[in-house]
């Protein structure tokens, strides 16, 4: 069963703890310059939204890739990137529509949202639920019920 | 007998219905005290308040003393810091 | 670990800017930020420099905790010397320069001299130049983070930027970052004017690594969740600071009318409840709230004014949202100066940021020239035609922007209320210490609160004790000396540490202890960082006393020291600080001149 991270914008509050924990927990240090969630604030911060990859199907990034770098784990159903594969060609940044994938110059690899193998700590970290882990056939779902009672 | 209640903030919430800006005509037994008045309305009884009696202040030790009156004016506000 | 252990000294006479190590022995004995920055300071300047010279020298200070997962880490210090009060500077601000400067590798940033012309920094890592600012001086904040961000084609870069009113050294210029947070009090903005430096631009890939990942993050979550579960926080949450607007109003400790009154009619109009109250048209003053860089709190406001609204009904530039009110700035540009229009109030918000002022000293600057209007000392004459009674709205909204541009009777407005009164002959009615205004709570009301603000190293100010328990449970003068030094020591320790001083509405100093201990080597002790606390407080009036001010500054106006609260629960008193300075100055090991002992200094090892 595959889930999904559900963004609620109207939840986020731009505090990027989001932001820190993803990095330290793929680098080991606070450093949202290399977080591969990203909070965009607008509006002079009326509107933050998260964003980050949403491992889609299409998956162009894993197809452009000359050097197969990019499998999908069979249990998350996450794109990951293989380190050792990677050869930093830069083809992926290029092929997604997103930007949800980018190039980290430290190391000469790529980075992108691997759902930190099926438990993200964004979504442990944010302390509104503006992030949390879903099943992915529902993400809609609290929207929906919002509607139907509305309409 | 009834008294006038008001509050604000975070207490708002155990003000009953029919408040107006966070003031309300409330209905106490005869003899009530100010910590009568916060148990009758659900709030924690040992929070952190400024409580007032017609525009006097009611410290933490008297909340169980001073008996109230009808048509009084209680304020039950919440504990804050600064900004 | 937790420290960076890395500083940047700029020299803007030389334009040159060079990194160093950081003094640990400095950062063993002051942890960071506030205690840091005043080392520094203490060892790199005379304290008798003048406060816009080039001899004054200007420290943003982050702490060990800043841009770290512990809650609230976004904070950061500007420390100097005041030009509003002439006395040490501690200003403190949130939002994400501060978590970047440290991302960028470095504790501090001090800055010396004085750059022939107008220039701004931008720092990207190690990578750090001296820029021309031709295209952003003489242009507001909001303009001047617009011009960076797209000059560098960078969104993410951090900026702390001055408006004209800080290039043109109005007394309570303020620096801005992230277009709606400020290190606001003392005239800080009005130093970087003098300097002729218009901003600070930071962007940092370096990160922050801790001395203990595991015991950290374990101190971070079972504290995170203490915090949450709080009721102030809570409070904080839902209404942001204004909430504090009803306890004074009912309390009676809310400075009405330049503080001839504690209490004002026009509450229920500018409370957090008008915030979320939805008009006919429409139209809701609140929007959302916002965090700033590590907050589990999200305090911030974040709204918009009535498009119908005469301030900006025919400046579409202002029909966008931008920060709300906090208490001080609905105090400042309510009560103060009798004004209950909620869209007037948030209008004259949104000029303190976009032009860099502080909201506090503007409105109680206001509050005296109004109370001058109204007897006669000065006329229309003197204030381009402007009606300055009491309660005019269109008033407020004028002076702001003539101050932020510093314009008109604006450059009157921009010497503070001190010398603005002594220019008029009647210094009495500025409502300040040391030459800077109060916040909004009155002394006559809240004893404690008077011997704080008028022992307060930085001039009059709310934010360097905590009283509130002791002053709402007695309100006379009786044993509010201890709590004062207690809570003095404390918040000088919180203001260290790279977190918001709004943690204290749950956290203890072992709260605080349990965190910096796991961040940072050596062991560090709730006593070891009480002292850190009392050594900061100290060492910032060793630098006072060699600036000039003596006991004589610690002192109130004489209309709360000597005219009785007109209402409220403190009718009839007035401030009982004669009665409470004394103790104070023992408890703190001082003599009776205010003066700090041998004794105290050695144990401090000052």
């Amino acid at each position: 069963m595959y889930k999904s991270l559900l963004i609620d914008p109207e939840k986020c509050t731009s505090c990027l703890q989001c932001e820190m924990a993803c990095s330290f927990e793929h680098e080991g240090v606070f450093n949202p310059a290399k977080s591969r969630i990203k909070v965009f604030e607008f509006e002079h911060g009326r509107t933050a939204i998260p964003y980050t990859c949403t491992q889609c199907d299409e998956a162009w990034c894993m197809q452009a890739c000359p050097v197969d770098a990019i499998t999908m784990n069979r249990v998350t159903g996450a794109k990951e990137v293989n380190d050792s594969l990677c050869v930093g060609c830069k083809v992926c940044t290029l092929a997604c529509p997103f930007g949800t994938i980018n190039y980290n110059q430290n190391t000469g690899k790529v980075i992108k949202c691997d759902l930190c193998g099926g438990d993200p700590e964004c979504a442990k970290a944010c302390p509104t639920g503006a992030i949390t882990y879903v099943n992915a056939d529902w993400t809609g779902y609290e929207r929906m019920r919002t509607w139907a009672l509305s309409s | 007998m009834k008294i006038q209640v008001r509050s604000a903030g975070v207490l708002a919430k155990y003000l009953p219905a029919g408040s107006i800006m966070n003031v309300v005509e409330l209905e106490i037994a005869e003899a009530a005290t100010p910590l009568d008045v916060i148990k009758q309305l659900g709030m924690p009884i040992n929070g952190q308040y400024f409580v007032a009696l017609n525009g006097e202040l009611v410290t933490k030790n008297e909340r169980d003393c001073r008996t109230l009156a009808a048509n009084d004016k209680l304020s039950i506000m919440p504990p804050l810091r600064g900004g | 670990m937790g420290w960076q252990k890395k500083i940047l000294r700029v020299d803007l006479t030389n334009g040159t800017a060079a990194s160093e190590p950081l003094n640990m022995e400095w950062a063993n004995l002051y942890l960071g930020e506030r205690g840091l920055a005043t080392k520094y300071l203490w060892e790199n300047m005379d304290p008798k420099a003048d406060a816009m010279g080039p001899g004054n020298v200007l420290v943003f200070a982050t702490g060990p905790l800043t841009g770290t997962m512990a809650s609230t880490s976004g904070r950061y210090a500007v420390v100097t010397k005041g030009p509003l009060t002439g006395a040490i500077a501690c200003s403190n601000s949130g939002g994400k320069f501060g978590a970047e400067l440290k991302f960028a590798g470095y504790d501090l940033l001090v800055i010396h001299g004085k750059s022939a012309t107008p220039v701004y920094l931008h720092i990207v890592d190690d990578n750090v130049e001296v820029l021309p600012a031709d295209d952003i001086w003489g242009t507001s904040v909001w303009h001047t983070e617009e011009w960076v961000k797209q000059h560098h084609q960078d969104p993410l870069i951090k900026v702390a930027s001055i408006g004209v009113s800080g290039e043109r050294g109005v007394r309570f210029a303020c620096i801005v970052n992230d277009l709606h947070r400020a290190a606001g009090r003392s005239g800080v903005g009005a130093v970087m004017g003098s300097k002729n430096l218009k901003a600070v631009a930071v962007r940092g890939t370096v990160g922050v690594k801790v001395y203990d990942p595991e015991r950290f993050m374990e101190a971070v979550t079972k504290t995170k969740a203490l915090l949450w579960d709080s009721d102030g926080r809570r409070s904080l949450t839902e209404h942001g600071t204004n909430a504090m607007i009803d306890s004074m109003q009912e309390f009676g400790g809310l400075p009405t009318r330049n503080f001839q009154e504690v209490q004002f009619g026009g509450v229920d109009k500018i409370n957090p409840a008008a915030m979320v109250e939805t008009k006919p048209s429409g139209h809701r003053n609140l929007i959302t709230n916002k965090a700033c860089f590590g907050c589990t709190i999200a305090c911030g406001r974040i709204a918009h004014i009535d498009k119908e609204h005469f301030t900006i009904v025919n400046r579409k530039e202002y029909w966008h949202a931008s920060g709300g009110l906090e208490y001080e700035t609905a105090y400042a540009f309510g009560p103060v100066v009798g004004i209950d229009d909620i869209d007037a109030l948030t209008f004259a918000g949104f000029l303190m940021n976009e032009h860099g002022m502080d909201p506090i000293s503007f409105g109680v600057t206001l509050a005296a020239a109004m109370e001058l209007y109204e007897m006669g000392v000065i006329t229309d004459k003197d204030t381009d035609g402007v009606p300055l009674n009491f309660g005019n709205a269109e008033a407020l909204t004028i002076m702001a922007e003539k101050t932020g541009k510093y314009e008109g009777f604006g450059q009157i407005l921009g010497l503070g209320s001190k010398r603005m009164c002594e220019k008029y002959g009647h210094p009495e009615l500025s409502m300040s210490v040391k030459g800077q205004e109060f916040a909004g709570y009155d002394s006559r009301a809240l004893q404690g609160m008077g011997l704080g603000y008028a022992t307060s190293n930085r001039g009059a100010c709310h934010l360097k004790h905590d009283t509130f328990a002791e002053d709402m449970e007695d309100q006379t003068g009786k044993g509010k000396a201890r709590p004062c030094k207690d809570s003095q020591d404390v918040t000088a320790m919180v203001d260290s540490s790279g977190v918001c001083l709004f943690t204290t509405s749950s956290w203890g100093v072992e709260e605080f202890q349990q965190q910096i201990d796991a961040a940072c080597e050596g062991d560090w002790t709730v006593d070891r960082l009480r002292e850190v606390g009392e050594r900061t407080w100290n060492l910032e009036r060793q630098f006072n006393l060699a600036a000039g001010l003596t006991a004589k500054d610690d002192t109130l106006p004489k209309r709360l020291l000597e005219v009785p609260a007109p209402s409220g629960t403190a009718k009839g008193r007035v401030s009982e600080l004669g009665k409470m300075l004394p103790e104070y100055y023992k408890l703190r090991g001082w003599t009776a001149d205010g003066v700090p002992t041998k004794k105290t200094l050695t144990r401090l090892g000052l």
